[in-house]
C-alpha cells in the first residue's frame, strides 16, 4: 500500500493542486485542501477496489474534498498539517503568472461550482466516460454539459480580450 | 481556440511539479497523522456529549440523595433526557458523509441529508431538547416549591432556543440553499 500511495501522490499531484487553486481562496488554502485529498486517499486507500482508474478515484476524492472545504459542509471537522510533504513558493509564483492562465482562471472562476468541475476534468483530459465515473452522471449528460460549459468559458475569454 | 489549445493552457501554466514529498517520511507521517485525525474525531464527539453526562452524573447522584417523591422524578427524567440527547445528537452524526471516493452526485446528495438533518435538530430543538428539560426542571423546583430554579430553567430555555433558531436561520439555511442549487446544476440537463 505504501508503494501504490506514493505512485499515486506522484502521478497526481499536478492535477489534484490545479483543482484544488481553482477552489481555494488563497495559496494556503491550496495546501491545506491538497493535504487533506492526500489524506483522504491514503485513508480510502485500502478500500480502492480498482473498478476504476486510479486516477479517476483520485479525483472523485479531489473534488468532493474541495467542494467540502468552498461550503464547510463539516462544520465540525477536524484538520491536520503533514510536514512531509513540502512546497516550492517559487514555483507558485512563477506559475500562476503566465497570462493565459490568469484569464482561463479569472473566467472559470466565474462558473458554479459544479460546472467548475465538470471543466476542471475536461481540462485535465479526463474522457467523457471518466467524467461520468468521477460525477456519477450519464456520458450523454456529461458530454451536453461540458459543451454548454465550453461555450460559457469561450465566451468570457473573448470578452476579456483573449483571442488565443 | 480549440479545446486542445485550452487545456495546452491549463496544463502549461498551472504548477508543475511543485509538490514534494518527503518518501522517507511520508508514510509514518500518513499513518501518524491519520491516527491523530481519528482521534481528533472521537475527542469531538466525546466533547459534544460530555455536559450531557456531566448532567447525567449530576442528576443521578441527587436521584439517590433527594427526599421529595417529584424531585426524585425530575431527577430521573432529566437523566433520561441527557441520555436521550446523546443518542440523537450521535444518530445524526452517523450520517456524515466520510466517504471522499463516492461520485460527485452522490456526495453532494448525502451532504445535503446531512444538512438536513443537522437542520432539524435545531428547528426541532424546542421538543426534544428544550421542553422536556424544562419539564424536569420545573418538576424539580415544585418538588421544592423553588420558583427561582423554574424561572431560572425557563430563561436559560428560552435563550437555547433563539440561538438554535438563529444558528439554523444563519448558517444552515443558507448551507442548504446552496447544495440544493449544485446539485440542481449537477443534475439539470
Amino acid at each position: 500500500m505504501e508503494q501504490h500511495f506514493k505512485d499515486i501522490l506522484n502521478n497526481n499531484k499536478d492535477a489534484v493542486y490545479r483543482i484544488c487553486r481553482a477552489y481555494a481562496a488563497d495559496e494556503e488554502q491550496v495546501k491545506d485542501i491538497f493535504q487533506e485529498v492526500m489524506l483522504n486517499v491514503w485513508r480510502a486507500l485500502p478500500g480502492f477496489k480498482q473498478q476504476s482508474a486510479v486516477n479517476t478515484w483520485v479525483y472523485r476524492i479531489a473534488l468532493n474534498v474541495c467542494m467540502r472545504a468552498k461550503y464547510n459542509t463539516d462544520k465540525h471537522k477536524v484538520t491536520v498539517r503533514l510536514d512531509s510533504i513540502q512546497w516550492s513558493s517559487a514555483a507558485i509564483a512563477d506559475n500562476s503568472s503566465s497570462p493565459e492562465y490568469k484569464e482561463l482562471y479569472a473566467c472559470i472562476a466565474t462558473l458554479n461550482e459544479t460546472d467548475k468541475s465538470l471543466i476542471l476534468l475536461f481540462l485535465e483530459d479526463l474522457s467523457y466516460k471518466e467524467i461520468s465515473s468521477v460525477t456519477g452522471l450519464t456520458e450523454n449528460h456529461v458530454a451536453v454539459k461540458i459543451k454548454r460549459i465550453k461555450s460559457k468559458l469561450f465566451t468570457c475569454l473573448k470578452q476579456n480580450g483573449y483571442d488565443g | 481556440m480549440t479545446d486542445e489549445e485550452l487545456k495546452n493552457i491549463w496544463h502549461k501554466t498551472a504548477a508543475p511539479a511543485i509538490v514534494n514529498a518527503d518518501e522517507a517520511t511520508l508514510n509514518k507521517e500518513m499513518a501518524d497523522k491519520l491516527s491523530v485525525f481519528d482521534r481528533g474525531i472521537r475527542n469531538r464527539d466525546i466533547r459534544e456529549n460530555i455536559s450531557a453526562a456531566f448532567v447525567m452524573i449530576v442528576f443521578a447522584i441527587i436521584f439517590f440523595k433527594v427526599e421529595p417523591v417529584m424531585a426524585r422524578v425530575a431527577a430521573m427524567l432529566i437523566v433520561l433526557w441527557a441520555a436521550f440527547t446523546i443518542v440523537v445528537t450521535m444518530a445524526t452524526r452517523r450520517h456524515r458523509v466520510s466517504d471522499t471516493s463516492l461520485p460527485l452526485s452522490e456526495y453532494l446528495l448525502k451532504s445535503r441529508d446531512y444538512i438536513i438533518k443537522e437542520k432539524q435538530l435545531l428547528d426541532n430543538i424546542l421538543w426534544w431538547y428544550i421542553l422536556p428539560a424544562w419539564i424536569g426542571i420545573s418538576l424539580f423546583g415544585f418538588g421544592y416549591s423553588n420558583w427561582i430554579t423554574i424561572a431560572g430553567g425557563t430563561i436559560m430555555g428560552v435563550l437555547i432556543y433563539m440561538l438554535n433558531k438563529y444558528a439554523a436561520n444563519k448558517y444552515m439555511a443558507p448551507l442548504l440553499e446552496q447544495i440544493n442549487t449544485e446539485i440542481d446544476n449537477l443534475l439539470e440537463k
